[in-house]
């Protein structure tokens, strides 16, 4: 009898032990993004991401099953932030946080990631310096000066000698100026205005109007994706400087491709982005493929889907590297400093948490009726210069 | 009744109001049982008592002087932004820090407050939010000072006593400010229930009738705006400590938006108002956000059209409603 | 024989410049204030009449950009053509909104009927985002629209001209309706005083229902007029109120009059400082708001 029943507790604690190890813990990520308010594409592109992802991978890694807790930092609000980030390391525990959607709020969550050692993804804060300020971050967004260092470069080096910036007026406008100035120095040329445009800008027709009269070669626009950009855009347009040969340099105009949302009014702009849509490379393909699966095959992807995809992607990869165990110290060795494949190409991280990645010149230009945007020359392995402020 | 018994009457009354009653010790104690019920949610009540803070000192003004604002977050940034600035410049003593950011609040609602007593109604709207768009701008533009949208950077706040260290759970931080709020609450009970309180109420209801009685208007008014400027920049720069972050949207026109919704779901006049309609607020928006972070701003909107068309003062207004209604059927039903 | 003083034959040089400035600056400046106007006149008449706070405003600008832009897409109605549809389908819209709920609060404090209204706004936005996601929306103005016609040497924006002369018409017809109908001459006694005017035997509660439901017509058109401007997406009410609060509070509640003049200035305010200084950015209109309210707390046109 009592060998009868050793049997069986040794039977329960072999079925046990075998249940435990097929029903491995979740991994859990935490997804802070803006979900509401007057910047809730952010956080409604995320989703996007996070859907395409696990279309095409599956939603396990390494046997763990992914679990997303979502949180909404509400729009610019380091103190929300801050607090989401708290709750999502002491009451959801989780191993892995994307978020940053505002160059305050990552700031204000760098504490929490330190403290708490959690490995933290910025997807779209973009002043530079911000992985820097805890040892557990890692930008997979874009630096402001980076892109636009090299195309300001790129313009003088065109024979666009006298510049124009049109930025937002904010503190990441004055650093896309400096950028833009200190590049298109580098290559010999010379800024010679510059516009400060307010967040809340209802009419842009006065400044292109300026910009018009003081008639440099080249103009660099650097505002938030979105109504903003669109709005100098269409100005632009309107009032022809195009036709008085004043070149057009900008960053992403739009969440989604700007041929969708501006159309005919981009023609002949360029722009530098981190990524092209009609890039041929298997990891691009296999983005879009699982894209068009999830949101019908017109769907036009934004900049903040790849940013997840790619940073769920570099997840699976140095999760799996641990054999599905996450030590923040590991991970973080395993992600500064190494290279990875993307959807825009080879991108790595540096030292300090930034990214290095390609830079995309395009122009949209119309084919046969239709506005395209066509790659002029691709920039590789752009690093944030180190400007001075 | 005789005027004598009235007034009678209405001296007891005043003295009930004084007395503490049944209610308050058990809001404070459960105020403390948070701590120990909800361990995993000591930030979001922390933020909750600094959110109920600034809506206390705008129901200073609103509920008993009768001044509506649109701008009250311009006193809110001015102290948080102090608290930050001083952190940031070397001297981050979390209690001078906070006592300068509500100094410096103070002063700037002197300054306005020769402004705010001319101006009534609509007008008294615009020139408030004029006042604190002004400054957001000023703020915005100043970003060799401020950080701009960036955000204040290199704040760095001393131990709390040169002894606690603010943790990740946020327990430090959760009790100082209670300990914060509660002092500063009693502060507002005892002004609300002086005299010049009683002043402040007669103003509210009769403008053109308390001068006869000898109450100076302007006077009264510019006080009250100063004290709720100075509260306002305390909760500012208490958030500020537990945030231990300072940015642009301290001065923005949607925390001024938040906390006026706040108030008015609690309901104005009764001090209480305030807790309650900002921990129903913010415990709401962050369970709805949990459920459903897209669209959670509908169903915060739709609380707001239901308790501003069926309830008479907020919150606090239909329970005592409800209180009275009780009340009174308990008695009718003795009666019979 | 002595050149004629005022018209000079040819400006030199160095001048033109500036007088294409001022000039670019007057056209720019009139034509947004008048899409200001049309935006908020209705705001200021239901805020003189009824003395209701009604923030929510823009909701029904906003509708009236997502009507064009939904015809536009969907049916391809042409941009001209959607213009009645989102006057009327706005106006249609406001009549119950007014009927159930804004009529219960017009005797409400003035401080929930902000209340309210912004419960409203927040209601709005979230549905909007959930109709049409939380995007800007995609809009193109028709090609016509966008060229700029050279005169002299001077060059306006034919969108320009379209906002000038539709906020002309819709100006002198709201004018001639107050002025010489005799349902203007109603809104008028209702402003001046709704118990007078009730005692008079005048409907004043039908009065205002039409009156509530052509001003939000007129928000709605605003909004569509000016998608090309001002953008769409769904948090365009809280984005431009306090626009609308800024016309109807400079001009004074009640006034067309006033609202017209608000408007222009605001308009001619906000183009001249963006020409001339723009890095004061939006500083200017805040301060001449503040000014104004400091100097005449009823508004230029309001009655204390």
């Amino acid at each position: 009898m009592r060998k009868l029943f050793g049997i069986a507790v040794a039977t329960a604690l072999v079925a046990a032990a075998g249940f435990a190890q097929a029903d491995e813990p979740p991994l859990k990520i935490g997804v802070i993004m803006t979900y509401s308010g007057p910047f809730a594409t952010y956080g409604h592109q995320a989703d996007i991401g996070i859907q395409a992802w696990e279309k095409a991978h599956g939603d396990t890694i390494t046997g763990r099953k992914i679990e997303f807790v979502r949180k909404d930092d509400t729009g610019l609000a380091p103190d929300v932030s801050k607090r989401v980030t708290q709750e999502l390391a002491v009451r959801d525990k989780v191993d892995v946080i994307f978020g940053g959607c505002w160059s305050p709020n990552a700031f204000a969550s760098a504490p929490i990631a330190t403290q708490a050692k959690i490995p933290f993804f910025i997807i779209v804060a973009a002043t530079d310096g911000i992985p820097a300020k805890s040892p557990y971050m890692v930008r997979v967004s874009q630096p402001v000066s980076a892109a636009v260092y090299t195309m300001g470069k790129w313009a003088a080096e065109q024979g666009w000698k006298t510049g124009y910036s049109a930025v937002v007026d904010y503190v990441l406008g004055t650093a896309g100026a400096n950028a833009f100035k200190a590049g298109l120095d580098a290559g010999g040329g010379q800024v010679i205005g510059s516009v400060r445009i307010p967040v809340s800008n209802p009419d842009f027709t006065p400044y292109v109007q300026r910009v018009k009269q003081a008639h440099p070669q080249v103009v660099q626009l650097f505002m938030p994706a979105g109504a903003l950009a669109e709005g100098f855009v269409k100005a632009y347009h309107d009032i022809g400087l195009a036709k008085d040969g004043i070149n057009m340099v900008t960053g992403p105009l739009s969440e989604t491709q700007p041929t969708n949302t501006l159309g005919d009014y981009v023609e002949g702009i360029y722009t530098g982005t981190n990524w092209i849509d009609n890039n041929t490379s298997p990891e691009n393909q296999a983005f879009l493929k699982a894209l068009h699966e999830t949101q019908g095959p017109t769907f036009n992807p934004g900049f903040v889907a790849m940013d997840i995809w790619d940073a769920l992607n570099i997840t699976k990869q140095v999760v799996e590297e641990q054999q599905g165990k996450i030590d923040p110290d590991k991970m973080m060795s395993l992600l500064r400093g190494h290279q990875f494949t993307s959807p825009r190409g080879p991108i790595a991280f540096d030292q300090n948490g930034e990214i290095v990645q390609n830079v995309y010149l395009q122009q949209a230009v119309k084919v046969n009726g239709q506005m395209e945007m066509k790659l002029v020359q691709t920039l590789p392995m752009v690093k944030a210069p180190a400007l001075t402020q | 009744m005789t005027t004598e018994a009235q007034t009678t009457k209405a001296i007891a009354d005043f003295r009930a109001q004084v007395r503490w009653q049944w209610y308050e010790p058990l809001f404070w104690l459960g105020a403390i049982a948070w701590y120990f019920l909800f361990p995993t949610y000591l930030p979001l009540g922390t933020q909750i008592l600094c959110a109920a803070l600034f809506a206390l000192s705008l129901d200073l003004i609103l509920g008993y002087g009768g001044i509506v604002s649109l701008g009250h977050t311009t006193f809110f940034g001015i102290g948080a932004y102090t608290a930050g600035l001083l952190a940031k410049h070397g001297w981050g003593e979390p209690i001078t820090c906070l006592l300068a950011g509500g100094a410096l609040a103070a002063i700037a609602g002197w300054i306005c407050s020769f402004v705010i007593v001319r101006v009534q109604g609509v007008a008294l709207l615009l020139v408030t939010l004029g006042i604190n768009l002004v400054l957001y701008e000023a703020a915005n533009k100043a970003y060799t000072i401020t950080g701009g949208a960036d955000g204040l950077q290199g704040i760095e706040f001393w131990k709390l006593f040169g002894v606690f260290d603010y943790d990740i759970y946020g327990r430090v931080s959760f009790v100082y400010t209670l300990a914060v709020v509660f002092v500063l609450f009693l502060v507002a009970r005892r002004i609300v229930h002086s005299p010049f309180g009683l002043a402040l109420k007669g103003m509210r209801e009769n403008w053109k009738r308390m001068p006869a009685l000898g109450a100076a208007l302007r006077r009264h008014g510019a006080l009250i705006f100063v004290l709720s400027a100075a509260i306002a920049g305390l909760s500012g720069a208490l958030l500020a400590e537990s945030v231990q972050f300072v940015a642009l949207d301290s001065l923005g026109v949607q925390r001024s938006v938040d906390v006026l919704t706040m108030l008015i779901v609690g309901g104005t006049g009764v001090l209480y108002g305030s807790f309650v309609g900002a921990t129903v607020y913010m415990v709401v928006r962050d369970q709805l956000a949990d459920l459903n972070p897209a669209y959670w701003y509908f169903w915060i909107g739709l609380i707001l059209v239901v308790i501003v068309l069926f309830t008479r003062n907020g919150l606090v207004g239909a329970l005592s409603d409800a209180t009275d209604w009780l009340k009174r059927r308990r008695g009718g039903g003795t009666a019979s | 024989m002595p050149r004629p003083f005022l018209f000079p034959t040819r400006i030199t040089p160095p001048v033109l410049p500036i007088i294409q400035g001022i000039v670019q600056v007057l056209f720019d400046g009139i034509a947004f204030g008048m899409l200001l106007f049309v935006m908020s006149v209705g705001l200021s008449i239901t805020l003189g009449m009824m003395h209701f706070a009604n923030l929510a405003h823009g909701v029904f600008a906003m509708l009236g950009g997502y009507v064009t832009v939904v015809l536009m897409h969907k049916a391809g109605v042409p941009f001209l053509e959607t213009l009645p549809a989102a006057f009327v389908i706005v106006a249609i819209v406001s009549v119950p909104l007014e009927r159930f709920v804004y009529r219960r609060m017009y005797s409400a404090k003035e401080l929930d009927q902000v209340l309210l209204t912004v419960g409203i706004i927040y209601m709005a936005i979230a549905a909007a985002a959930y109709v049409w996601g939380p995007e800007p929306m995609a809009f193109a103005l028709p090609d016509y629209l966008t060229r700029y016609r050279d005169i002299g040497s001077f060059s306006f924006s034919t969108y320009g001209a379209l906002l000038l002369a539709i906020g002309t018409v819709i100006t002198l017809v709201i004018f001639y309706g107050l002025e010489r109908t005799r349902f203007g001459a109603m809104i008028r006694a209702a402003v001046d005083d709704r118990r007078v005017a009730l005692g008079v035997g005048i409907n004043v509660n039908r009065v205002f229902t039409i009156t509530f439901a052509v001003g939000s017509g007129l928000a709605g058109l605003g909004g569509a007029l000016g998608i090309n401007a001002l953008g769409l997406d769904p948090s365009f009410p809280i984005e431009y109120l306090v626009f609308f609060l800024i016309v109807v509070s400079i001009g004074g509640g009640g006034t067309v009059k006033g609202a017209l003049a608000a408007a222009l200035l605001l308009g001619l305010c906000d183009t001249a400082g963006k020409y001339y200084v723009p890095q004061t950015g939006a500083f200017i209109i805040y301060v001449v708001m503040l000014l104004v309210m400091l100097w005449r707390p009823n508004g230029l046109f309001g009655r204390p």
